[in-house]
């Protein structure tokens, strides 16, 4: 337990120093000192959970996602909408909502009804929590570079302002728990290095879209190329350029993983689930076998970020988003399936992730950046069937308008991240090593997770 | 240098008057030049007949001593190569040698530019290609052959180069959108790049903004004036993208590149959600070429390739327009005014020039370029010395023959380079050793999924990789930075390495036998070498590593020569096992 106050003092001090708020202290000092007093801390846990992120690269257009159904709220709706508006008569219906879903996400209506999968309304990056009259008397409380793609992109992954962070909200929270005597890594991604699995002292590692990668030649595991690769070793030595480093580094390290990863991976059984053929679908099928195999990895504790590009619709949304609408729908509900058939949905956590909103107005043919927007979360632990946080008002000029339809948050992602992570078992001081401006807001658990 | 800007912001009517003259010019080479190059790659240029002739001989090339004063050493000349070409080969080295670095630049400089259009129409017109790409969507293959040849091959590669580093930053993409992905328009997309590379920065900009192209990717193309209820109005992509990404960047700089700060240390942002929504108006009514009020709506084309967006003053918004830097647009100009005047706005910012240098010194030179190197380009950029503004050719030349370029390799010697990019070690490696294919052109359609990336082809508009990626902690504590890494993750080092040894070790040699389609090698040189061990290694060493391989590579390499396996290859075998082995290095990946 005293190496997990090691960890916690020291993400704190890192975080601190990061954000300013507090003395700095050299990132790079006390890495040596929490490296040396860490031990295996995710053997802390009995059972296995995981959390799978997807994130919607582009920024999903979430008001098209949720649409009123009452009539007095679908005539704001449509009319701020104006030609991209959702005809009423198509919605999906959600039990006990006055909402629907376009009827491109079959899937995941029939998710939502069986209580599996929840919706998080109006969420997005602040540092506090701000209103429009706040705002208007002192805009330095939002966050900095709103609406820029990358910005806000690094800045849900890392919960810290660009440019400042170099790392994400999981791998903080990986720090904390990955287990030091395997060399395994926590965290997954499928070609895919992103801001949110970079922690500290953990970083992800990148499977192809059918798994994990060998090395086919230069491989000293085969007998055939041990020679070659015994010289290959020696030519290298110990280069001294910090970049010929970090080369060889990634070499190593996806040697010595795969040489545990591999063999589990080929043990994993074929699914009976059918995916559908889209990018995401691809990868999620990759990540429920190396689910699948968890039991041989003996891993306690997984993270997986999966992603899906095309949701910066500024022009033919009108096909352009509810074909992505059915691509995610799609490939969550076959991975869902799959979890079924392994018998894994209620370890396995799923949540959408995406840098912004769009303007609820429209450009013609589509939208721009926003600032709030609404997330998924499914799984069996997800108290599922239900919607979190309130609606904003979506009249042009209303109090939730930041401007031209942009909605202001009313939940911050660090809320949303933190009831994950309360549920992934950080304790209450973890998270608050993790979470920079937790405090600032009134509920660290939003309550979606039983 | 301070003055000649001053002068020019308030002379705006005098440098677009000299920018203008640059462009004819430009214009009317570029007409004369791009027909030249069908010949090149596709007629005859069976370079399996040099196979089997007996008039290559063996000649190791000197690693050391200059032959004139002036002139530069192989190495010398290699290392250039390696930033300003698609990579080394031993001709280049010879001619670099001759004409020294700065004439080998200038001389590059007037090569006739190779037209990847040319090549993609020409592809398309020869009958029994024409059969085969009929149902292949958008014909993506052939723009990918345009850019293998044109890229190992063409001798316009500085220029080239130069292209594909403009491509990462006026960056469009097929990986999205429809209309974009025709491999003709892309492929012309390419050709503007190339044409603007050593011209002016603002006949870019214009260019990349007014060609369909980008206007379909980042959404100019069709953009329309606000409706009355404020419920429709103009698409802000475009606006964003320009600045944050083509010009300025989102926080104020100093010429050296680095961020200004304010009184409380923070950066200072450029620009405000309402300049965006200023510029997105001035960017409105441009579509399609040849677009009327009556056609605006129409949701196709097949007009013209090289065609420039029509503007339609209808769907223009004519209202004054307040852009950064105090200029104002005044009300009821055409959309044509308020373009020059936007895109002269963003042109004479004082961000440009250490952002565009910056970006250009990245992808060939250096991942952490120091600050007063980044200074003394940026400020050529400001001014080529003969008050010009955005000369980008003297941008290249004050890139190239800066003193860190030219020797940063020993000054800083575990910092300086940069991580070779994936398919920058393809070319480099097919060029090195003379890649040829039984049916003369040189064919490899989908590079990114081996590689992580192919020409105009990122996940979006921020390129494969961004400019401030650090890999790890080493970097973040000493603040450098290296790009090239975001696209190098466990799985493609692991494809890298198996691209490699796919293309090297199982290359072949001989046109008999092999597919029509193959890429084979020449390595009849290195091959006559083998009998003088340290003669072949300096060479592949001057080929692949620039003259910089470790005395311990070479002394493990040499050893190879005495063992018993090594002795058992064939001779083409033994050429590639050292070849492939000196590829896979750390070494080799990290350009110095």
């Amino acid at each position: 337990m005293s190496n997990l106050l090691n960890r916690r003092a020291f993400l704190t001090r890192s975080l601190h120093a990061l954000s300013g708020t507090c003395l700095a202290s050299g990132v790079g000092g006390n890495l040596a000192l929490a490296q040396a007093t860490l031990n295996a801390s995710s053997q802390k846990f009995n059972d296995y959970k995981a959390l799978v992120c997807v994130f919607l690269r582009g920024g999903n257009d979430s008001f098209n996602m949720l649409v009123p159904k009452s009539s007095s709220e679908y005539k704001k709706y449509q009319k701020i909408r104006n030609k991209l508006a959702y005809k009423r008569e198509n919605l999906l219906s959600l039990t006990g909502l006055d909402y629907g879903m376009p009827n491109q996400m079959v899937e995941l209506q029939r998710l939502f009804n069986k209580k599996q999968l929840a919706v998080v309304a109006n969420m997005g990056t602040l540092i506090h929590p701000v209103t429009k009259n706040k705002l208007k008397a002192q805009p330095k409380l939002a966050p900095t570079q709103l609406f820029s793609h990358n910005s806000q992109m690094a800045m849900w992954q890392q919960l810290l302002p660009a440019g400042k962070a170099t790392t994400g909200w999981a791998g903080r929270m990986a720090d904390l728990l990955y287990d030091s005597k395997s060399v395994l890594p926590i965290s997954y991604n499928v070609n895919q290095k992103n801001p949110w699995q970079t922690g500290f002292n953990t970083i992800p590692y990148s499977v192809g879209s059918r798994g994990p990668t060998n090395y086919y030649a230069l491989n000293g595991d085969y007998e055939h190329d041990e020679y070659r690769h015994r010289i290959f070793n020696e030519m290298i030595g110990q280069p001294s350029h910090m970049m010929e480093k970090a080369f060889f580094d990634i070499r190593k390290r996806t040697t010595k993983i795969n040489r545990l990863l591999l063999p589990a991976f080929k043990e994993a059984g074929n699914t009976h689930t059918e995916y559908p053929d889209n990018e995401l679908a691809k990868q999620l099928a990759v990540i429920a076998k190396l689910i699948s195999v968890q039991s041989q990895l003996k891993q306690k504790r997984q993270i997986f970020y999966v992603d899906l590009s095309g949701w910066d619709t500024h022009d033919g949304q009108a096909f352009r988003h509810p074909s992505l609408l059915q691509k995610l729908s799609q490939a969550l509900g076959a991975f869902y399936e799959n979890l079924q058939e392994i018998n894994m949905t209620d370890q396995v956590t799923t949540f959408t992730l995406s840098e912004f909103g769009r303007t609820l107005t429209i450009n013609n043919d589509g939208t721009d950046h926003g600032w709030g927007g609404h997330q998924l979360v499914m799984g069996g632990a997800v108290s599922g069937g239900q919607l979190y946080g309130n609606l904003p008002d979506m009249q042009l000029g209303s109090n939730d308008d930041f401007g031209k339809g942009r909605m202001i948050p009313s939940i911050a992602v660090e809320q949303y991240a933190a009831t994950l992570a309360s549920w992934f078992g950080l304790s209450h001081n973890e998270l608050k090593a993790v979470f920079p401006h937790l405090a600032h807001f009134d509920e660290a658990n939003l309550g979606f997770m039983s | 240098m301070q003055k000649v800007n001053l002068v020019y912001h308030s002379t705006i009517g005098g440098s677009c008057f000299k920018i203008k003259q640059l462009n004819v010019r430009l214009s009317a080479t570029y007409n004369v030049i791009v027909s030249l190059f069908f010949a090149l790659c596709l007629s005859a240029c069976t370079t399996s007949s040099h196979v089997g002739t007996s008039a290559i001989t063996a000649t190791p090339i000197s690693n050391t001593g200059a032959t004139a004063a002036s002139s530069p050493t192989s190495a010398q000349a290699a290392r250039l190569l390696t930033q300003a070409t698609f990579g080394v080969t031993e001709k280049d080295i010879q001619q670099v040698k001759k004409l020294g670095i700065k004439g080998w630049i200038n001389d590059q400089m007037r090569q006739p530019q190779l037209s990847h259009l040319v090549y993609v129409s020409n592809l398309m017109k020869r009958p029994g290609i024409a059969s085969t790409i009929k149902h292949s969507g958008h014909k993506r293959n052939l723009r990918m052959e345009a850019w293998w040849n044109i890229s190992i091959k063409g001798k316009d590669q500085l220029r080239q180069r130069v292209a594909f580093a403009l491509s990462e930053l006026f960056v469009i993409s097929d990986k999205e959108n429809n209309v974009a992905k025709n491999a003709k328009f892309m492929a012309y997309y390419y050709d503007l790049l190339a044409k603007n590379a050593f011209g002016n920065y603002r006949d870019l900009l214009e260019d990349v903004t007014l060609s369909p192209s980008m206007g379909i990717y980042l959404g100019m193309l069709g953009n329309r004036k606000a409706n009355k209820t404020g419920t429709i109005r103009p698409d802000e992509n475009f606006a964003r993208e320009v600045m944050q990404l083509f010009t300025i960047g989102l926080v104020q700089l100093n010429l050296n590149g680095t961020p200004k700060s304010d009184k409380h240390g923070n950066p200072i942002p450029t620009y405000t959600q309402t300049d965006i929504e200023n510029y997105a108006r001035v960017f409105t009514g441009w579509n399609y070429p040849g677009t009327t009020k009556k056609n605006w709506w129409r949701t196709s084309y097949n007009g013209g390739i090289r065609a420039r967006m029509s503007a339609v003053q209808d769907f223009h918004d004519k209202g004054e327009k307040h852009l950064l830097r105090g200029v104002y647009v005044p009300a009821g100009q055409t959309a044509q005014e308020d373009l020059a005047q936007a895109l002269d706005s963003l042109f004479h910012h004082p961000n440009v020039a250490p952002f565009v240098s910056k970006h250009l010194i990245q992808r060939l030179v250096t991942s952490n370029p120091r600050a007063d190197y980044v200074a003394r380009v940026a400020s050529v950029f400001n001014n080529n010395g003969h008050g010009i503004r955005g000369d980008l050719g003297a941008v290249i030349k004050a890139i190239l023959l800066d003193s860190e370029a030219r020797k940063g390799h020993l000054y800083r010697p575990t910092v300086f380079g940069k991580l070779r990019e994936p398919i920058l070690q393809v070319t480099h490696f097919w060029r090195a050793f003379n890649v040829f294919s039984p049916n003369g052109r040189i064919q490899y359609s989908d590079p990114e999924s081996p590689l992580g990336q192919a020409p105009l082809s990122a996940t979006s508009v921020f390129n494969f990789f961004s400019p401030t990626y650090s890999p790890n902690t080493t970097f973040d504590k000493y603040k450098k930075v290296a790009p090239e890494f975001e696209i190098l993750n466990e799985n493609q080092s692991a494809r890298l390495n198996n691209f490699l040894n796919h293309w090297i070790l199982k290359s072949r040699q001989y046109s008999k036998g092999a597919k029509a389609t193959d890429n084979l090698l020449n390595l009849r040189q290195e091959m006559a070498l083998l009998k003088k061990p340290e003669a072949l290694i300096d060479r592949l060493d001057l080929l692949l590593m620039s003259g910089q391989m470790p005395k311990r590579m070479k002394t493990i390499l040499l050893r190879e020569f005495q063992s018993r396996r090594f002795n058992y290859l064939s001779d083409f075998k033994k050429v590639k096992h050292l070849i492939f082995l000196i590829m896979n290095t750390p070494q080799y990946a990290i350009q110095k």
